[in-house]
């Protein structure tokens, strides 16, 4: 049974249409990310999710069932637009946003010092949060996020404006919970973020899915026959079997004939002499998938 | 309900901790404490110095003496000179006592003072604090004399009229004591108390809905608890330390002007009626959520504290007009105008305050006011609860103080 049932839901504003009939489900256990340009409605989509905003139609069945005020308690979120109460001390903030999660005022004071040291922030607890860096800040946002132990976390553009180190600790934040069994929704536009840690996604551009499945089902479905060859001399103008030649970084990237098989245009090439220190399938990156769709599906809202 | 709770609780201790709050919970009644401390000290000196001059010149065992030369003074009556003033037959003679050591100085009543008024003082040393009481022995002699010598006549013209007032309607009637300063002073530092504090504390609506879209933290929140939950807790967190602050300043400024009378003689004749007392919490809670929760819905709707601010002047409007029309209500309490004022829920909270400083108010008007005040809010509660929609506390549009006013009074479709 999956975590997030998403289906067909459509919200306006005014006469902007910002999702119109989305459908996804999220699985347990998974990293799923929900991908798209600015402005696609992702964060819409999220919203709808958390009950923030009522859909105009379709619904959203959360953990078996509808989202009810005990189920928010479950969920951990982080907003694209990060906050803290600026003139409070650290640990009195995270506590009040602990206490709206449902922890206990006894779970709160167990916890909250383990969080505090995981994330290297225990000697700046009693400090205000404008008295932190941002990386500070953000890492207090995480503990926010996952000091109730949520089964479900959704974090909205988790790399947004942080340095590679704090990118990195995300990133292992995130594994570290898909492996304790947490089903995440990672809402995102940076694809090689995507690559590195979804399991599976769904691509929406103005408010439509254009795209869903596992991350290597989606691959192939978008890889063609081409080739990519790193060969020991240059390449000839013209190859038997091979209709376009395209340079490359040092390698070269060749479509072969129509019919002909990648194993087949490799015998084609030993035949011709060309002497390869590398030969493998040309699989798209999701970059090149992201931007064919969504040139095909009319371009990106403004 | 918990979620209610927990944003009291943290709203409350917020600004509980904050040095400005409690600076200014105790700093506003000290400083006039202090004050009024400094005054009594100085107070308690100057009339002892004073005191002193007066015993030690007015009560000189030496007389001053009056030479009467336009032959006015018939009787020197003992109730009136208190053996102060003597009669001399001549200048020449007072000249020769005074510098004996025998009179203090004297008096000489020129001849043609029945029709320019003129004397002259003769002393030593003048000292004006004593002429100025010696002085007026010397005119309540004159007077009594010019009175024919009699008693009973100069008494009447001393105290002209002893006034007493019938009212046809007392309940009604402007019963006040026109001659006591307090009659005006305390309804204007009572409607101008009233009118800052509500002022104040709804403020602090708009700054507490408004810090938490500049904290960013607005949507963590809404991903926690309903933004009922969040208006709620806010409101009760910021009436009771409203409440708080309210019933602090204005005990404190009770007690200060009861402890003040007996330093103070222009306190004397001035206290604020309990009336004012009792009617000054639920009026000042009724005036409180009404305008708390218009600033709170202000703060939903606003982008920012700037924006928000820039509009809560319309909001506002019918409590600066109270304080435009403050003479026309402490002057005319009983006119159509003023009955109006008393029963306009948006004036109300401060202006029955008003009225009951100056008298009586008649029940009816109480209970009509209160019925008012607390319908007024319900429907202002729930048209705010409408705009602490997810998609206002997270649109970062400006007001449209037009569409402001028709969600909260007409309503409108929950994002």
């Amino acid at each position: 049974m999956a975590t997030i049932i998403v289906d067909k839901i459509a919200k306006s504003f005014g006469a902007t249409q910002a999702v119109k009939d989305v459908s996804f489900d999220v699985h347990p256990g998974e990293i799923f990310g929900l991908l798209g340009p600015n402005g696609s409605g992702k964060t819409t989509s999220i919203r709808i999710i958390l009950d923030i905003y009522q859909p105009d139609s379709g619904s959203v069945t959360i953990l078996d069932g509808p989202m009810t005020n005990e189920k928010l308690n479950h969920i951990g979120y982080i907003p694209e637009e990060r906050g803290l109460y600026q003139d409070v001390p650290l640990d009195r903030g995270l506590t009040y946003l602990a206490s709206l999660k449902g922890l206990t005022e006894d779970q709160i004071k167990e916890r909250l010092p383990k969080y505090l040291a995981k994330f290297d922030l225990t000697e700046h607890a009693k400090k205000k949060a404008k008295e932190l860096s941002k990386g500070m800040q953000q890492k207090g946002q995480l503990i926010a996020a996952l000091i109730h132990d949520p089964e479900i976390i959704i974090i909205d553009e988790p790399f947004s404006a942080l340095d590679p180190i704090n990118t990195q600790l995300v990133k292992d934040l995130l594994i570290e919970q898909r492996n304790a069994g947490k089903t995440i929704v990672m809402c995102t536009h940076q694809m090689n973020q995507v690559e590195q840690l979804c399991d599976r996604l769904v691509l929406i551009n103005q408010g439509q899915v254009l795209l869903q499945g596992e991350l290597s089902e989606i691959r192939n479905r978008f890889r063609t026959n081409e080739v990519i060859i790193d060969a020991l001399n240059p390449l000839p103008e013209k190859l038997n079997g091979v209709s376009r030649i395209e340079k490359l970084n040092g390698a070269y990237r060749l479509s072969p004939q129509e019919g002909l098989s990648s194993q087949e245009l490799l015998n084609e090439l030993i035949t011709q002499g060309i002497k390869l220190n590398s030969f493998e399938v040309a699989v798209p990156t999701l970059d090149e998938i992201f931007i064919k769709v969504v040139k095909e599906s009319g371009g990106v809202d403004e | 309900m918990r979620n209610i709770l927990n944003v009291f609780k943290f709203e409350f201790l917020t600004v509980l901790r904050r040095r400005s709050f409690i600076l200014g919970l105790i700093l506003v009644p000290l400083i006039p404490s202090l004050l009024l401390g400094v005054l009594n000290l100085i107070n308690q000196d100057e009339s002892q110095s004073i005191q002193e001059v007066i015993t030690q010149e007015v009560g000189s065992p030496l007389p001053i003496g009056v030479v009467d030369q336009a032959n006015v003074i018939k009787e020197y009556p003992e109730w009136a000179t208190q053996g102060r003033l003597v009669p001399l037959e001549s200048e020449a003679d007072a000249r020769e006592k005074t510098a004996a050591g025998q009179l203090q100085g004297f008096y000489v009543i020129e001849p043609d003072y029945l029709e320019t008024g003129n004397m002259r003082f003769i002393k030593p040393q003048i000292s004006m604090i004593t002429e100025l009481l010696q002085q007026d022995v010397l005119k309540d002699l004159i007077n009594y004399n010019l009175l024919g010598a009699d008693q009973e006549r100069f008494m009447r013209f001393m105290n002209p009229a002893n006034f007493t007032f019938e009212y046809l309607n007392p309940e009604t009637a402007d019963t006040r004591d026109q001659s006591n300063a307090g009659t005006y002073w305390v309804p204007y530092a009572v409607t101008m108390f009233f009118y800052m504090i509500i002022l104040i504390s709804s403020g602090l609506m708009l700054s507490a809905v408004t810090k938490d879209k500049e904290n960013k933290t607005i949507e963590i929140l809404l991903s926690s608890a309903r933004p009922l939950d969040l208006f709620i807790g806010k409101i009760m967190a910021f009436g009771l330390l409203s409440l708080m602050q309210m019933v602090v300043w204005f005990g404190t400024l009770t007690l200060l002007m009861d402890m003040g009378k007996t330093s103070l003689p222009f306190l004397q004749n001035i206290s604020i009626p309990t009336s004012v007392l009792w009617a000054s919490v639920p009026f000042f809670i009724g005036g409180f959520l009404l305008y708390g929760s218009l600033m709170a819905g202000m703060g939903a709707v606003a982008p920012n504290l700037r924006e928000g601010n820039q509009s809560t002047f319309v909001l506002s409007l019918p409590l600066i007009f109270t304080i435009l029309s403050i003479n026309q209500l402490i002057e005319t309490p009983f006119s159509s105008f003023t009955t109006f004022m008393t029963l306009f829920p948006f004036t109300s909270p401060v202006v029955m305050l008003t009225r009951l400083s100056v008298g009586p108010v008649p029940t009816w008007q109480l209970i009509a006011s209160i019925a008012l005040l607390v319908g007024t809010v319900l429907i202002v509660i729930h048209g705010v609860a409408n705009l602490f929609s997810s998609q206002y506390l997270l649109s970062g549009q400006k007001i449209k103080i037009g569409l402001f006013l028709r969600t909260v009074f007409i309503g409108h479709r929950r994002a």
